[in-house]
């Protein structure tokens, strides 16, 4: 299923966005979900590379990962404040945009 | 004169600073260390675990001087990593960066034929060896050259950067290897291939990566250890800020840096629930599968 939505290419991005997170964020994210995203990124033909001199919204990264990631924060890292004040934007935002 | 006191004679004549150095090492190494430190520069072992191949070159005192010095570096620096290697007899090093990762946790390493014919994604530096038909894994017995291939491989352009990997494999596992004889400007020895993941004995990679790399690799028997050192000059090309070739000059802290939370926080909060709804229904979806169905259903 996780195949269905996430190609090898998204995966081997979001994956290295993900090795650049600090290391008490890896800490909370699922063992199994990040071999899962290796595993399916193990087939992608590109590799990814990040300017140490921007901020994460700076970097040059694709819409598709952008969701990914933010998926990954909001499951893993987020705590109930901040998956309360990114929820809301989302739907601030999709408002906004309709 | 055993071949060591060959050596000895020989480095200290082509590297001039051979006395520097140690001297320089020994003076920032934890005392647990010092005397191993001794006994690779002198000697270039320590109890049973030598540096040194019958799969290289065997009878250039520089570049055992380079091996010795750079190994003993990296004991200065990273004692526990250096130790590690000692104990598991690790003397064959590949230099990377962190997008060979997931193909090597799935595939192992392989040459570019290899991947070709199995179908796989070549990635990384193994169309490098494919240069004037070359068909191998490029492995060295000298820390420096793998260190070298890491830190050129871990960057695209100036600014653009992957993080640096230097995996290892252990003396005892050469043997089920198909090693070939390379005639290279560097130390290299060929691994014909393949080398499988159950022969990666270590993969070294910057202290803030470790945590991100050993959840990768928890379900193999793959060791994970710091390793935050990089080349200011590369091996072999001159390099005029270091007219000297001075190892000590060479060496450096690598690149290196993290998102912080607060820029994931601020990255999430520009999107929009139609993004999201789709993806987090299958993403839901396949936590669930892969909590009460399993991986491989």
């Amino acid at each position: 299923m996780l195949e269905e939505i996430i190609n090898s290419d998204l995966a081997k991005e979001a994956l290295m966005v993900l090795s650049f997170w600090k290391e008490d964020m890896i800490a909370k994210v699922d063992d199994q979900f990040l071999q899962r995203l290796s595993d399916i990124a193990a087939d992608s033909h590109k590799e990814f590379y990040f300017d140490k001199n921007k901020p994460l919204d700076e970097q040059n990264i694709s819409n598709d990962c952008r969701d990914l990631i933010t998926m990954v924060y909001y499951c893993y890292i987020a705590n109930n404040q901040e998956q309360r004040e990114v929820f809301n934007s989302w739907i601030n935002n999709s408002k906004r945009s309709n | 004169m055993d071949d060591y006191d060959y050596y000895l004679y020989q480095i200290k004549e082509v590297e001039p600073l051979y006395d520097q150095i140690k001297e320089y090492l020994l003076s920032i190494a934890e005392e647990r260390v010092k005397n191993v430190i001794i006994s690779i520069i002198e000697t270039g072992r320590y109890g049973s675990f030598k540096l040194h191949t019958p799969y290289s070159n065997r009878d250039n005192p520089s570049i055992e001087a380079t091996r010795r010095l750079m190994f003993a570096s990296l004991l200065a620096h990273h004692p526990d990593t250096a130790l590690f290697l000692i104990e598991k007899n690790i003397c064959l090093f590949h230099g990377s960066n962190g997008n060979a990762l997931p193909g090597i946790l799935k595939y192992g390493m392989n040459s570019f034929d290899q991947s070709v014919k199995d179908g796989n994604p070549v990635i990384t530096g193994e169309s490098s060896t494919r240069f004037a038909g070359r068909d191998f894994i490029s492995f060295s017995d000298v820390f420096e050259t793998a260190l070298d291939y890491s830190t050129i491989s871990a960057k695209n352009g100036n600014q653009e950067l992957s993080f640096p990997i230097i995996i290892g494999v252990s003396r005892d596992s050469i043997k089920y290897l198909r090693t070939i004889t390379v005639i290279s400007d560097v130390p290299e020895i060929g691994i014909r291939n393949h080398v499988p993941l159950g022969l990666i004995a270590t993969i070294l990679v910057p202290s803030s990566k470790v945590a991100f790399v050993s959840k990768l690799f928890s379900d193999t028997n793959v060791k994970v250890l710091p390793c935050d050192m990089k080349l200011e000059a590369h091996y072999g090309l001159p390099n005029p800020k270091y007219p000297n070739d001075n190892l000590l000059e060479k060496i450096a802290e690598c690149d290196d840096f993290s998102f912080e939370q607060e820029d994931v926080h601020k990255l999430s909060l520009r999107n929009t629930l139609l993004r999201i709804k789709r993806i987090l229904t299958v993403f839901n979806d396949a936590l669930w599968r892969d909590k009460h169905v399993g991986r491989n259903n």
